[in-house]
């Protein structure tokens, strides 16, 4: 089933490239994210043996982030329908490329989150990049093209130092005269031998490296432009699992590191990324005039809020998994909606966007709500996780980190509040013949308002047990 | 053994430095080739040799860097016309003094930096670094999106050179992996190249000031 999971979209994938006939291509593809989901929900409860010698391991906190793209994913093909529908003939790229891509990328992503070797850990990482790139120039505009070429040489370049990072990794692990393969358990078994400063100096590339997939700033320049210029539909996935992916590969490093027992080190860093994340998202949401861009923004906050969560330690895991889940939706919900308005208005320039909850009435309260997600408010599923986060930075008397997390937070809300507002009250600025709603695009976020208001109010027992236990998978004690 | 690693460990620096003094573009594409070559035949210089290891390897090498890379890169120049790199940021001279400064720092590092098992060359981590460096510096200071492909593709040379150092410990499957996604990423670059091409009518990437806040 490891494997069927990572084969089912790659084949299905070639199978869209190949597909001359449009409506059936379409159908492979939402059946093909469907069944994805399906797959991956099953392996809750069927127990899975590591392929590939070990390569391959379906582990619980794996399984957490797998689940994650497989919802978004299936919730973005029903959503990709709805979109396609408005996108006129000839200034769009080819579908077929289009979809065999969307594929590529969910196979990618799937390898990710149960690669147990570093080594291909890292080869799926550059991978995700290597399919995503071709899907944020869908609308072949010069500016989209920008942001493709961005992303691809930055990303390129920054993963490549997380390979030079693995190289030092296994340098660190020579002992006794041979070194340690670079499978997961194996290096978790020798951790406590490895040698402080190669492991040290490891780290830093990976935070490099992994980093700037995952957006922490000063890393983050690719990421308001491919967020900004992709289809909303791929926004959404950026945004609500890609980013994940990468933040999965520095979870994998820190495990080592607290095998280790070294794990202070990178908590210390951790810390200092994640606020200077918040800070940079604050200054640039402040300022911003382009909504899609500041919600990107948003997300630079969100993997900051992330980073700061581990480098607070053991006890903040379980908010900050929580979390990881909570903006992934949340996210999500804002980009699909932000599509919807980008439809309608025919701009991304937050001035000419007024009234959209007089032409949009739907679309509107899901983005009014979103605002309260994003923002952290009650009831919603972020407000549980960033409060708790809080708390635990208050219960170790860190009032200072504290206090600069709390500063951050209200500057972006006080940041966004401006934006959203203005941008939903009011007169229509939107032209005559606008497009109205439509309900392919407002079924993903209606699941995911559902979902993060359900997460807001109540933790079902299963969910709690599926959390606690990638939590024990990240700290090692099982 | 240890004279044909140094020599050719040599010979990957001092193409290093040349790539920094190019301006034609085809010149940097046959010299990328070279040390791709250059590549292939490292892992046979190390000792132990294994010999299934160094087939795999430097068979993935060869097709790769010697051969798919170049091709593909050569074909691009050709169909968007473009011979040589015009006013980099930094430009030839000054670019040939940095490569020297990178050399010295190499050297400086590779001392300091001891790995924690015997290498056979004491050239071999001044190499990885400086042919890091040096992909890094062609990559910031040209203007062209071709030479910034190249000089990605040099960087990754370089942790390429740095993985040799651990002969066994990497196995073949990961290298391989490795290459293939550098070949992709230079392959999608390429077309996203010709794009570029199309829509901007030139691959200067200082023009490309749309997007900022």
């Amino acid at each position: 089933m490891i494997l069927t999971i990572v084969l089912l979209p790659l084949v299905a994938g070639c199978l869209a490239l190949l597909m001359p006939w449009r409506n059936l291509r379409r159908a492979l593809f939402v059946l093909t994210a469907f069944a994805h989901l399906g797959i991956s929900i099953a392996m809750y409860w069927i127990p899975q043996i590591p392929s590939l010698g070990n390569w391959l391991v379906l582990d619980p906190l794996g399984h957490i982030f797998l689940l994650a793209i497989s919802l978004l994913f299936a919730l973005a093909s029903i959503y990709t329908l709805g979109y396609l529908q408005h996108q006129t003939h000839g200034q769009t790229s080819s579908e077929r490329v289009f979809f065999a891509c969307l594929l590529f990328f969910l196979c990618t992503m799937s390898l990710v989150t149960m690669s147990h070797h570093l080594g291909l850990l890292w080869i799926a990482i550059e991978a995700t990049t290597l399919a995503s790139a071709p899907l944020i120039y869908f609308h072949r505009s010069a500016s989209s093209l920008e942001a493709t070429w961005k992303y691809l040489v930055i990303c390129s370049v920054g993963i490549a130092l997380a390979l030079l990072g693995t190289v030092f990794l296994v340098v660190s692990s020579f002992y006794d005269g041979q070194t340690v393969s670079l499978l997961l358990s194996e290096m978790l078994t020798a951790a406590p031998r490895l040698h402080p400063i190669w492991l040290e100096a490891s780290f830093l590339l990976f935070l490099v490296g992994y980093g700037t997939k995952m957006g922490l700033a000063p890393l983050h320049t690719w990421l308001p432009d491919a967020h900004s210029e992709a289809p909303a539909p791929v926004s959404a996935l950026f945004s609500g699992v890609l980013l994940n992916c990468a933040f999965l590969g520095l979870l994998r490093v820190y495990q080592i590191f607290i095998a280790a027992g070294h794990a202070a080190f990178a908590q210390d860093l951790f810390l200092f990324f994640g606020l200077l994340s918040m800070l940079v998202a604050a200054v640039f949401i402040l300022f911003q005039s382009d909504y899609k861009r500041m919600l990107a923004y948003s997300s630079v906050e969100h993997m900051g809020i992330l980073a700061f969560a581990v480098g607070l330690g053991a006890t903040a895991a379980f908010p900050m998994l929580l979390h990881v889940l909570n903006h992934s939706a949340t996210k999500a919900l804002l980009f699909f909606t932000a599509g919807n308005i980008l439809i309608t208005y025919q701009t991304k320039n937050i001035i000419q966007v007024r009234g959209i909850l007089r032409i949009l009435p739907i679309t509107g309260f899901f983005w009014l709500a979103g605002f309260f997600a994003i923002t952290g408010m009650p009831p919603f599923g972020t407000f549980i996780s960033e409060f708790n986060i809080l708390g635990v930075a208050i219960k170790q008397s860190s009032f200072l980190l504290a206090g600069l997390y709390l500063f951050f937070l209200a500057v972006i809300f006080i940041g966004m509040v401006r934006i959203f507002f203005s941008m939903a009250y009011g007169h229509s600025t939107a032209p005559d013949n606008a497009s109205k709603e439509n309900w392919l695009r407002l079924i993903a976020p209606l699941c995911l308002f559902v979902i993060i208001l359900v997460l807001g109010l109540y933790l079902p027992d299963w969910f709690r047990d599926m959390l606690q236990s990638g939590v024990q998978e990240l700290l090692g004690d099982h | 053994m240890e004279k044909w690693l140094e020599t050719l460990l040599v010979l990957l620096l001092l193409i290093d430095i040349y790539a920094l003094g190019i301006s034609r573009l085809a010149a940097l594409v046959k010299l990328m080739a070279l040390q791709g070559l250059v590549l292939a035949l490292l892992p046979w210089t190390i000792e132990p040799v294994h010999t299934m290891h160094c087939v795999i390897l430097s068979l993935g090498v060869l097709i790769i860097k010697v051969i798919l890379i170049p091709a593909f890169v050569y074909r691009a120049i050709a169909k968007v016309k473009i011979k040589r790199e015009i006013e980099p940021y930094i430009s030839f001279t000054p670019s040939l003094f940095i490569g020297i400064c990178i050399l010295v720092l190499s050297f400086y590092t590779g001392q300091h930096l001891v790995l924690p098992f015997a290498v056979q060359s004491s050239l071999f981590v001044p190499t990885a670094i400086a042919t890091l460096l040096s992909g890094l510096m062609i990559l910031v200071s040209r203007r062209k999106a071709i030479t910034q492909v190249l000089g990605y593709v040099l960087f990754e040379s370089g942790i390429y050179i740095f993985s040799l150092t651990l002969s066994e410990a990497n196995p073949v499957l990961v290298e391989m992996g490795v290459l293939l996604d550098v070949f992709v990423a230079v392959f999608i670059m390429g077309i996203t190249l010709l794009r570029i091409k199309d829509v901007f009518d030139d691959l200067d990437v200082g023009k490309f000031v749309t997007l900022r806040d």
